[in-house]
């Protein structure tokens, strides 16, 4: 037993380690997606791989799928035949985090010759190879190299055959490898780290420790569940990727101190496009959505997720089989935590929110006049969902723990220029307390130099705004526009686009965050002010059922309410070029 | 009186109090005064204070030669939101970058986080059409008609400041400079600030945020710096008025109007000088500074004499402890960690059933419970009463009783559901304050690259000298040190301030293919319009050096290091900077990458002038021998045998350079120092109180008896 005071020290302590884990990658990386975006996360666990502290900045869903991935490791290499100075390395989608950019990196920890715990992150590598156009990929061969569970050192030495076939596998082999030094480097302080802290405390083992806060954490959830109501809340949200409506039904099943998520219903797995979750992936996502609302204040550990259960049909889009394309899984595992919100909104209304608009990313690849390769992501948030008590902040980086990437260093590291950066007024969802506004990003190729750059668009959310929470209403879908050579097709999937000349263009939007309650009930100096501002013009009056009279905005009668827009969805603009501007404009009016 | 007329002035103006020091440059003697602040009209405490002390010293203000200010009027115009309707002209397509920020969730569990209102409302935030492209070349020319409109249209909404951030301006400042000059032309009254002046760095959030932050403080600023400026003549003060920036240099009035921001943090700033100061003067000259007051503690590094300078700092955060909630100001700045550990941090039970320490705090106001203003919730400062640390008779010199059955009652409340008595409550909670302290401070070091094993820790505020000695074992440290006067340590760190202004650039390029000659006439420009700055302090031209540094990466990386530069550039030098910055990323994150090409991001050079040297023993007077300095015994709670015994109490006043064994309790005015069994305490030449910390193994906070021995036994270093 522990009293109250030691371990508090003690566990802080542990939460520092795995902190200074995360400065050294961050300070470290080569990619923006790790150097600027940080899509990674730190953990420490114990010898049997269950997590004792994560960095308080780490990427959720690493946090949680990690010790799976550990596991998994474990089967090939067993804990007793591990070595001081092993780094194991996987990145294999369905033990890990979902798609094959995600590489888990782990270093066992000895001490007298004993392992004692782990230290290990995953961080969503810049490249891995495979192709483009992730939109018509149809299996995870296609979609880069898979790392089986493998050793990338042995007993302290680099396993030189493994890096040759990384290097030669992936785009710009230096920042990939650059990134994976970083991982390893920063797994190799969390060892000093913990050995000393071990020493210190004169620890032959974590076990007892790790105990101790897995059980207080544990014990802390299971309070939080009992104290909602058994029974089971459903839930659906519909949404619409690779040129289909999907149905995404879920159920929350409270029993006692026990909380199951269930799947049922969940759509058949799509055959290609990347868009499958594996099952390790769609549980992360469900349990990070459920700790949010049950125990935000609780540093997390593996207690906290033993009272919850995750089940999902073998062969959907939520547990998708091998080889099934997994690559932008982001597509369809961002609603999971939407759908769960929604399925508790009645009973925790003070604790969920309402959808946020998913973020949009845009990699620019190709050799600039030098010859030199480049391959860098800008990244940015939509408007996050209203609560029962707050507005949605708008441009928010969600469920991703990410932060934007720099337009100046964007611009410094691709011959891209970045036209546009700003929030889309009445972007956001209406409501007693509205959503954030979502964001327009324009993207134009700098030079007419004739070579050209291939230009990876993510969108999210196409076409699939989501209703708000308890009488809120939704915001547009995300949204993009393409004027260049357009190579993939598919709509609301990865699309690939080559930018030959200074007038081909990228529109990405960003949608904004769904309200909550409902939109009359908002207070008219709150919408006067979000009018003054400019976060809603005059148009937008109507969805909070207000309208101006004599220069002041005023209740309109009932009736006036407007209804539901109708989606849009936008197609791909073809080769045909015209001024960003008024595609830009245009694209606003369409919705 | 002396016949020498020469007086050096110091005025600390803090959140609570205001601090004086007057320094007789003739004798050393110096005068220590502490009143209330008045926030209201902040100057008026500092020309009260000035009178006062004038009068105790016997001399008139017009034998002051140097007044040296630091204040927190910066700090607390961005955290109660007191500035200038400002607004923001940015690159059309850009007006909600500052609102946007990083776009980042500093808290990955908590949906509802707020951030911070961004400082000009988005009606005044505004784009216009111009571009410069990441080579500097304009794509897009400046709409000028359009900029006298904007501005007519701001003006007449009632706008007192602008802020300009153009994207890439770090790089062609063109544009900005052109809408400055329109602007001081069209509206000579508004206040401007643009971006490639006040921050001339690459990332445009950071950039527009420091920019707009010294937009909005700078009319407030120089309103402050008239009155105060005419104030002072008017009571016939005639020497010199420097003010500290956050850098830890003294500038002239002049340059904090141009650069108000810089003013921010300047007396924390100002009590790392003094921990640089101390040092120096006894030989020591790689430190930690550790000032603990009633809210925060905020720990240093110190090397070489001097404390570390880092180039960004957020403020104003809505989670004073969470990095990300607040806004980042890119502006070189002493380089810090503020913990949410002071002696009015309060204790509580958490939902884990743990203990918990901070980060909020009583304030003054109610204050700790033993303060017997009207405060129910236990403190530190309650702990302290209730292990028998502080006198309750004795607090403030006797000033300020303490209310010893308050702090018992309010500490025994705390650990009822943990089922601790009050006893083991009240260790517990100075324990973990201490802990908190000691991880922050390891984080920190480590984070830099140091071992704290290999420093001293130098203790001062309010409660720093009470947690010195325990925080120091705690780091592996072998030496605690408490300087005289440690209630006042800002206001002393003001008078041995050196005069200087660090300056910053981008100017981005590999290591192998830079131009050298650009880089060289960029670090000229600087070192000269530096030069002009610290000339304008009054000091002499012969004593004006400048150090160079980069900021450096492997090429591709995201971000730096700082890598000193010789003085003169060219590409003969490019082996040896590469050689220091690989040996330096090495000893920051385990190896240096062969192979890979090294980059420079920005280029900074600080110009400054060393400040004083001034003796600390000025005020001694009394020293006897320990027996006479021994006031009486106490009983207090001793961790090791978990319980209280009789330690003597010793007057600061009185002690000798004979050593003290410890456990012993060493009180003065402001402060109580304390000792712990196996501590050796000496006084030095320059009255430091120099504790040796026990090499004793001691065993951790148990406080119960059925611990497992195996699992939980500390062993102190």
């Amino acid at each position: 037993m522990f009293d109250p005071v030691s371990l508090e020290i003690m566990w802080s302590r542990l939460i520092n380690i795995t902190e200074e884990c995360w400065v050294t990658i961050w300070r470290t990386a080569f990619s923006t997606i790790i150097g600027e975006a940080q899509d990674f996360g730190c953990e420490l666990l114990d010898a049997r791989a269950n997590s004792i502290a994560h960095s308080p900045r780490s990427m959720p869903v690493f946090n949680l799928t990690l010790p799976q991935a550990i596991k998994a490791l474990f089967e090939s290499f067993p804990p007793n035949e591990l070595e001081d100075g092993d780094v194991l390395i996987t990145n294999d989608p369905w033990v890990c985090a979902g798609h094959l950019f995600d590489l888990a990196v782990v270093t066992p920890v000895f001490r007298s010759g004993q392992m004692v715990g782990l230290v290990g992150s995953i961080g969503h590598c810049s490249d891995i190879g495979g192709t483009k156009d992730s939109g018509h990929a149809r299996e995870v061969y296609e979609e880069g190299l898979q790392i089986p569970p493998l050793k990338l050192y042995r007993a302290g030495r680099l396993n030189d055959d493994v890096a040759a076939m990384i290097r030669r596998n992936v785009r710009r082999p230096e920042m990939v490898f650059g990134d994976i030094q970083a991982q390893v480097g920063s797994n190799r302080i969390g060892a000093q780290r913990l050995l000393e802290f071990m020493e210190e405390y004169g620890l032959e083992t974590l076990e007892p420790l790790a105990h101790e806060v897995q059980h207080r954490a544990e014990t802390a959830m299971r309070e939080a569940i009992a104290a909602v109501p058994d029974g089971t809340y459903a839930s659906e949200v519909e949404f619409e990727v690779a040129g289909q409506r999907l149905r995404l039904p879920c159920k929350v099943i409270v029993a006692g101190d026990e909380l199951t998520v269930d799947w049922e219903g969940a759509p058949p797995e799509l055959p290609f496009g990347g868009v499958n979750c594996t099952g390790t992936y769609a549980a992360a996502h469900t349990t990070y959505a459920l700790k949010s609302i049950l125990t935000p204040e609780i540093p997390s550990n593996a207690g906290c997720f033993r009272p919850l259960h995750v089940r999902a049909p073998e062969g959907s889009v939520l547990n998708c089989r091998y080889p099934a394309s997994v690559n932008q899984r982001t597509m369809v595992g961002w609603f999971c935590g939407p759908a769960v919100f929604r399925a508790l909104a009645p009973v925790l209304a003070d604790h969920v929110q309402a959808f946020t608009g998913l973020p949009a990313l845009c990699a620019g690849y190709g050799r600039d006049a030098h010859g030199r390769t480049f391959n860098d992501h800008i990244m940015f948030g939509g408007g996050q969902g209203g609560g029962r008590n707050t507005d949605g902040n708008s441009a928010v980086l969600y469920p991703t723990s990410a932060a934007n990437v720099p337009v100046e260093m964007f611009e410094q590291r691709t011959p891209l220029m970045v036209e546009r950066k700003e929030l889309i007024p009445d972007s956001a969802g209406a409501g007693r307390h509205r959503g954030g506004l979502g964001q327009q990003v324009v993207i134009r190729k700098l030079y007419d130099d004739g070579l050209p750059v291939q230009a990876q668009v993510l969108p999210h959310g196409i076409g699939s705004p989501l209703e708000g929470l308890l009488g809120g209403r939704s915001a547009g879908p995300g949204r993009y526009k393409i004027a260049g050579k357009v190579i993939t097709k598919a709509a609301g999937l990865t699309q690939l686009a080559e930018l030959r000349k200074s007038s081909d263009v990228v529109i990405l939007e960003a949608a904004g965050g769904s309200g909550f309650g409902a939109p009359r009930e908002r207070p008219l100096e709150l919408v006067q002010r979000d009018l003054t501002e400019g976060y809603i013009t005059p148009r937008g009056l109507a969805a909070y059922g207000a309208r101006m009279r004599n220069g002041k905005v005023v209740r309109s009668p009932m009736k006036r309410l407007a209804k539901t827009k109708r989606v849009v969805i936008a197609r791909p603009a073809g080769p045909k070029q015209s001024p960003v501007t008024e595609i830009a404009t245009r694209l606003r009016r369409s919705r | 009186m002396t016949k020498n007329m020469s007086y050096r002035l110091a005025v600390d103006i803090g959140g609570t109090f205001t601090d004086l020091v007057l320094l007789d440059e003739a004798s050393g003697a110096l005068h220590g005064h502490k009143i209330l602040t008045t926030p209201h009209a902040p100057e008026e405490a500092a020309l009260r204070g000035l009178r006062e002390l004038c009068a105790r010293a016997r001399i008139t203000p017009a034998q002051i030669t140097i007044l040296i200010h630091a204040t927190t009027l910066v700090t607390n115009a961005l955290i109660e939101r007191k500035g200038a309707a400002t607004a923001l002209l940015t690159t059309a397509g850009f007006r909600d970058t500052l609102e946007m920020g990083k776009e980042q969730r500093y808290d990955i569990y908590d949906l509802f986080l707020k951030y911070p209102d961004p400082l000009v409302p988005r009606r005044w935030r505004v784009g216009v059409r111009e571009r410069i492209t990441r080579d500097g070349e304009v794509r897009v020319p400046l709409d000028v008609p359009a900029v006298r409109r904007t501005v007519g249209n701001l003006v007449r909404q009632g706008v007192e400041a602008v802020a300009v951030c153009f994207l890439h301006a770090y790089r062609n400042p063109a544009h900005e400079q052109l809408v400055k000059t329109l602007l001081e032309r069209e509206f000579p009254d508004l206040s401007v600030s643009v971006s490639s002046e006040i921050s001339p760095e690459i990332r445009e959030f950071e950039r527009t945020s420091t920019t707009v932050c010294n937009a909005y403080v700078q009319p407030l600023v120089d309103h402050y710096l008239r009155g105060m400026e005419t104030a002072l003549a008017a009571d016939g003060f005639r020497g010199r008025f420097l003010l500290m920036l956050s850098s830890g240099t003294l500038a002239a009035p002049d340059v904090a109007r141009r650069f108000p921001v810089r003013l921010l943090e300047s007396g924390p700033a100002a009590g790392a000088l003094l921990a640089g100061h101390i040092g120096s003067l006894i030989g020591q000259p790689d430190l930690v500074g550790f000032d603990m007051g009633g809210t925060t503690a905020k720990i240093c590094l110190v090397r070489d004499g001097r404390p570390k300078v880092t180039p960004t700092i957020e403020v104003a955060r809505v989670h004073r402890f969470k990095p990300g909630s607040g806004l980042p100001v890119k502006t070189p700045v002493v380089d810090m960690i503020e913990i949410g550990a002071g002696g009015g941090s309060l204790a509580g039970v958490d939902s884990m059933g743990l203990l918990r320490v901070g980060p909020q705090s009583a304030g003054a106001d109610p204050g700790p419970a033993c303060y017997g203003l009207g405060g129910t919730a236990a403190t530190v400062t309650d702990a302290c009463v209730v292990l028998g640390y502080y006198d309750p008779a004795a607090f403030l010199g006797g000033a300020m009783p303490l209310d010893a059955g308050a702090a018992r009652e309010a500490v025994s409340r705390v650990g009822v559901p943990l089922g601790l008595n009050t006893v083991e409550t009240a260790w517990g909670i100075f324990a973990i304050v201490c802990e908190s302290m000691a991880q922050a401070a390891r984080l920190y070091l480590i984070e830099r690259g140091q071992d704290p094993r290999r420093f001293a820790l130098v203790g001062f505020g309010g409660a720093g000298p009470a947690a010195a000695a325990r925080v120091a074992r705690l780091l592996g440290m072998r030496q605690a040190i408490i300087p005289p006067a440690s209630g006042l340590a800002s206001a002393l760190g003001l008078l041995v301030a050196p005069a200087g202004f660090d300056f910053g650039h981008s100017l981005t390029g590999e290591l192998q293919s830079l131009n050298w000659d650009e880089v060289e006439r960029l670090f000229v420009q600087m070192e000269d319009r530096g030069r002009e700055m610290v000339l304008a302090t009054g000091m002499p031209a012969s004593s004006v050096r400048a150090e160079r540094r980069a900021e450096m990466r492997y090429t591709g990386q995201f971000h730096d290091i700082e890598v000193p530069l010789p003085d003169r550039l060219h590409p003969g030098v490019v082996p040896a900077i590469r050689e220091r910055f690989d040996a330096e990323y090495a000893r920051l994150f385990g190896l240096a990458l062969d192979g890979y090409p090294v980059q420079v991001l920005n280029w900074r050079v600080l110009v400054s002038a060393p400040g004083a040297k001034v003796d600390l023993r000025g005020s001694s007077d009394g020293a006897t021998s320990p027996e006479q300095a021994l006031k009486r015994r106490r009983s207090t709670y001793l961790p090791d045998g978990r319980s209280f015994v009789d330690v003597p109490v010793y007057a600061r006043a009185h002690l000798t350079e004979r050593s003290i064994d410890g456990p012993a309790v060493i009180e003065e005015a402001e402060a109580t120092t304390l000792l712990w069994p196996g501590d050796r305490l000496t006084v030095d030449g320059q009255r430091n109180l120099v504790i040796e910390i026990g090499q004793s193994t001691q065993p951790t906070q148990t406080t119960q008896p059925t611990q497992s021995q195996t699992t939980a036994k500390r062993i102190s270093r």
